[in-house]
């Protein structure tokens, strides 16, 4: 029971608390441009609740090795790299060779599986020591954040974009990334921190 | 071309690409610097090498690639800097082996360096670059001088700085009035470029914007 509660702790910290995409900007292109065409939201959020899973799986296993836990920050992060590369390669060619999927689906691996969230989640792992199970619950939750990113972005901006109130100077990507900025704000807000000591 | 990639098709501020480190990391000038560095040795190479020898290499093998590039550039850096800049590394802490996974590198790259020579590859990275590390620094610079109360270290403000602004949202607001800034520019200069500007977030398929993977495959495809 303590595991799924830590699991599941750790899952909601990754959405709610410290969404990652608004709380360190990790994956906040991806999010911004996904929110202009979000019929690929679904897909693309699996495929990221699954690298980042696996890769916070695999970091996290590798780190129990002494030789490999005694290595410096640098060595750490340039192993976990070499993790999420590696799951990359071989899911791609895993599916290249059983499923022979539509070229769509392989240009999406790379879009879910080599970005900045994705990467992130091993390394704040790593940074916070957490156990494996943490680290499940932190790789699952980020893929949901980074859904509930899109959504908050896309849903603003469908109103901002039909907005004739708006100035002409920040009509399209400038308000975008005013809205952003405040969503950060708000997040930011149910983490508790001082944005302005 | 250096005008088009840099100034009126501005990477972060029209194009929406490698927003994570200047949002989160580009937060004083010395961060802005490195990340800079980083970013257009990476993105060079990265461009020179595809259009040399990757023209014909699977799509989702290439993808892979230029991660690899990326980390070669990256982590030197890093080990540089963790032993002799402790400052700097603890400074962007987990952004500088990030930009190994920017989507800058995989985007340009499929967009651009597959389908042209290697010289044209390299003018397109050059560009780019300069475009990214500009607003890199000037994120830094005005991040530094609000949040902080200094620039390059030293105080130059007799506050202390709102500490906001060097958050991610204090990075994004920052963007957010470059982009306001950048348009109104190009508006009294190049006009259809403005309207470009606009056109990029639209609730609508059809304006799948230029510089993502899609745009890229769909290309290949008409093509083809």
């Amino acid at each position: 029971m303590n595991v799924f509660f830590d699991m599941l702790s750790a899952a909601v910290y990754a959405i709610f608390v410290q969404n990652l995409v608004f709380s360190g900007g990790y994956g906040a292109s991806e999010a911004m441009r996904m929110a202009a065409r979000p019929k690929r939201l679904a897909s693309t959020a699996l495929m990221i609740v699954y690298f980042s899973t696996l890769t916070a799986v695999i970091c996290r296993t590798l780190d129990n090795y002494d030789y490999i836990a005694s290595q410096s920050q640098s060595i750490h992060f340039l192993i976990f790299t070499g993790a999420l590369t590696a799951v990359y390669f071989i899911t791609c060619a895993l599916t290249f060779l059983i499923l022979k999927p539509p070229k769509k689906l392989m240009t999406n691996f790379g879009i879910a599986a080599l970005n900045t969230l994705v990467l992130a989640i091993p390394l704040i792992n790593y940074r916070s020591s957490s156990t494996l199970w943490e680290s499940i619950g932190t790789g699952f939750g980020s893929g949901i954040a980074f859904v509930l990113a899109t959504l908050l972005i896309s849903a603003g901006f469908s109103k901002l974009s039909s907005n004739k109130k708006i100035p002409p100077m920040f009509r399209g990507t400038p308000v975008m990334f005013i809205y952003t900025a405040l969503l950060s704000l708000a997040f930011m807000g149910i983490s508790g921190s001082n944005a302005f000591a | 071309m250096i005008r088009l990639g840099g100034y009126l098709r501005n990477p972060v501020l029209v194009q929406v690409i490698g927003i994570c480190p200047v949002a989160a990391a580009a937060t004083s000038l010395a961060n802005s610097l490195v990340l800079s560095v980083v970013f257009s040795v990476s993105l060079i190479l990265c461009e020179i090498i595809a259009s040399l020898m990757l023209k014909k290499t699977a799509r989702w093998i290439r993808v892979g690639i230029y991660t690899i590039i990326g980390a070669a550039v990256v982590f030197p850096t890093m080990f540089l800097l963790e032993k002799y800049s402790t400052a700097v590394f603890s400074g962007l802490g987990i952004y500088l082996p990030l930009m190994a996974m920017s989507s800058f590198n995989g985007v340009h790259c499929e967009k651009y360096a597959v389908k042209h020579s290697v010289k044209e590859s390299f003018y397109d990275a050059v560009a780019s670059s300069i475009g990214y590390c500009g607003v890199l620094l000037i994120v830094g610079i005005i991040r530094e001088i609000a949040g902080a109360g200094k620039i390059a270290g030293f105080d130059i403000a007799p506050v202390k700085g709102l500490s906001g602004f060097l958050m991610p949202f204090g990075g994004m607001i920052v963007i957010g009035l470059l982009a306001a800034f950048h348009k109104q520019r190009v508006m009294k200069t190049k006009r259809s470029h403005a309207a470009d500007i606009e056109k990029r977030f639209v609730l609508d398929e059809s304006a799948d914007e230029e510089g993502t993977f899609t745009y890229a495959v769909k290309n290949r495809f008409k093509k083809k």
